[in-house]
């Protein structure tokens, strides 16, 4: 024995690397100056030790037997790769480490040689990529050329609500709902065959799987990478179901200014149509004005005089309700609360009071007191206004008895709220103008401005209900329907279309 | 003197009073008729009577407004042509201008669709107006006086 190694002794010394020789029974023989360098032993300390002092503790009792297994077929070999083999120093310290293991046959028995090679720095080094990786805001997922997950990191753990480590191993057909898989796999074989730097999911038509079952909208960008002669692919994945949300608002939101905008159109031109003919008619009076002046007829001039008068308070009346109908666009975001109608019919009462005397009306409110429907008070109480106005100015004085009645009923789809009256009643002609603007039948002395049962109609819709009417010489009953159920949300749903 | 016969189809009473008024400087125009809307127009041209109080020649001058209630000028002007051939027969002769006080290009162009319509005014009807329909449908009959 001793002459062969001092044969190899001095080879030994030189290596550039730790390297030890270790006999039948485990005990070493020979260990370099960078073994001790490695494990802080002095020279010499180390031969006549076995070599499980060289081993962790927590897996030193294990280690003869492996030891003996490898003896039994003694081969070449490398074990570890930094991630699952430690040495332990001489003050206890744990260093990662690859050992390449081969043995030797001589005359005086078998020996192992075992090369160590410190990891720490590589070790250290895919820790620190490891972290980045980790660090990353972007979900990323690498796949190898099975579509197996063998690399995720922490965002993409959070993404797919898993605990960490679970992605790993999936195949990552099982992250995309189910309706997708097979067209899914079709896509990544073609892929790897023909790999690129690409995105996918443009066409908002790619998404994500969680365990609870919840899909999200997703995209993803696919990197290949040739590691090791092994290709695999790197898929970063964004969830963009905010972005297709405000994608989906902002088209709502155009819808509602483009129709916004088409009613603002129609009603500029409404308007300014409507609002002129009073004007020249008042232009028209004052000439005559001036020539009934010029000839000295002054009884005309007078009566001219107090025509000029009522035109000009009739046109701003018209103004005035004309923006009312305008503002009545900015009621939708006053509140949704209970109302109390049979309240409201009693100030409506009072607000129009006077009307009612004057044309001998009786208003009978017959809404039970604890009426409430949830609604937008400003535009119920418009709506109530103007049919319960509308009933008192359109009464029929050959009619004993004139009233006009509020009632209520309660159905499956909301309350019912009706207003009779036994007035002149709307010409039949007239019933499919009756909701448009500036529409005024019948008998032209009683005031009014046509915009009324417009804006009634407005309020409605924005308020999702309906409104319908029957009408003879008789008298006109109007009925509205409030939906039970709130105001439809239209801003919290997400669209997901496939 | 010969007289022309108006009928002025407004459903707004002061644009009617204005209308009579500008009438009314031109010693040419005889009975003057205020109607409230189509509706009266048309029972006045069925009833009895019409066809002698309002000759033919010279022919009437009708102004026919478009919105009124009950029946608009374009209503009514469907319904006179569905009345058969006597009645539009002389009809039709008659000097017919619609009136109103819209710029609306659709209804100009609705207007012009009528063969028998002959003019299309805005409010408010000028003497200036008046003066021009005169000469360009009466001038060529002798022996009207056509000056205000």
């Amino acid at each position: 024995m001793e002459p062969m190694l001092e044969q190899f002794r001095s080879a030994f010394e030189a290596v550039p690397a730790a390297v030890l020789v270790v006999d039948e029974s485990g005990i070493i023989v020979l260990a370099n100056a960078d073994v001790n360098e490695l494990f802080g032993y002095d020279t010499g300390e180390l031969v006549g030790q076995p070599i499980e002092v060289l081993v962790p503790e927590d897996v030193r009792v294990g280690h003869p037997e492996l030891r003996e297994a490898y003896q039994a077929l003694p081969h070449r070999r490398t074990m570890g790769s930094g991630r699952d083999l430690f040495g332990v120093t001489k003050t206890g310290r744990l260093i990662p480490v690859e050992i390449g293991l081969n043995s030797v046959h001589s005359t005086d028995g078998s020996y192992s040689v075992a090369s160590v090679l410190d990891m720490s720095a590589t070790v250290a080094e895919q820790e620190r990529t490891r972290r980045a990786i980790d660090a990353t805001g972007s979900a990323m997922v690498m796949i190898d050329g099975k579509g197996k997950i063998v690399l995720t990191n922490n965002a993409a753990y959070e993404m797919f609500q898993v605990p960490d480590g679970a992605l790993l191993g999936l195949s990552i057909e099982q992250l995309i709902p189910e309706r997708f898989r097979r067209r899914h796999v079709v896509y990544r074989t073609s892929y790897s065959a023909e790999p690129s730097v690409r995105n996918m999911g443009l066409g908002r038509d790619l998404f994500g799987l969680r365990p609870d079952g919840s899909e999200f909208p997703i995209e993803i960008g696919l990197t290949p990478i040739d590691q090791d002669g092994e290709r695999v692919i790197m898929a970063t994945v964004i969830d963009i179901t905010e972005r297709v949300r405000s994608e989906q608002e902002i088209v709502r939101q155009n819808e509602d200014l483009t129709r916004l905008n088409d009613e603002l159109t129609q009603f500029a031109y409404s308007a300014s149509h409507d609002l002129k003919a009073p004007l020249t008619t008042l232009d028209g009076i004052l000439t005559c004005l001036n020539e009934d002046i010029a000839e000295g007829n002054l009884e005309e001039a007078v009566t001219n005089a107090e025509r000029a008068k009522a035109l000009a308070k009739r046109l701003a009346d018209l103004i005035e309700s004309t923006l009312g109908l305008a503002q009545a666009e900015s009621y939708d975001a006053a509140d949704f609360e209970p109302v109390d109608l049979n309240r409201l019919v009693e100030e409506t009462r009072s607000s129009l009071g006077s009307l009612f005397e004057t044309q001998g009306v009786d208003l009978r409110n017959d809404v039970p007191p604890g009426c409430l429907p949830m609604t937008q008070q400003i535009r119920l109480r418009q709506i109530m206004e103007n049919l319960i106005g509308n009933g008192a100015k359109y009464s029929d004085t050959a009619k004993q008895d004139r009233y006009v009645e509020v009632t209520t009923e309660i159905e499956a789809e909301g309350l019912r709220i009706i207003v009779s009256d036994n007035g002149l009643g709307i010409p039949s002609e007239s019933h499919d103008h009756v909701f448009k603007r500036f529409r005024r039948f019948g008998n032209h002395s009683v005031e009014g401005t046509g915009v009324g049962l417009a804006l009634v109609k407005q309020h409605v819709d924005r308020l999702d209900g309906e409104i319908t009417f029957t009408s003879s010489t008789d008298g006109t009953t109007f009925e509205v329907v409030l939906p039970s159920s709130g105001p439809i949300d239209r801003t919290s749903q997400v669209e997901l279309s496939s | 003197m010969t007289k022309i016969n108006v009928l002025v189809i407004d459903d707004d009473e002061l644009d009617r009073y204005l209308a009579t008024r500008t009438l009314g400087k031109f010693d040419v125009f005889d009975n003057v008729v205020e109607l409230v809307d189509g509706r009266d127009a048309a029972d006045l041209i069925e009833s009895d009577g019409f066809a002698e109080n309002f000759s033919a020649t010279p022919p009437s001058l009708i102004f026919l407004d478009i919105n009124m209630p009950r029946m608009t000028g374009f209503e009514f002007l469907d319904y006179m042509s569905e009345l058969g051939e006597d009645i539009t027969g002389s009809w039709s002769g008659n000097v017919i201008m619609m009136i109103t006080s819209s710029s609306n290009v659709e209804d100009r162009e609705r207007a012009d669709a009528y063969d028998y319509v002959k003019g299309y005014i805005e409010k408010p009807i000028t003497a200036e107006t008046v003066k021009t329909i005169l000469a360009t449908h009466y001038g060529h009959l002798g022996d009207l006086q056509l000056a205000p």
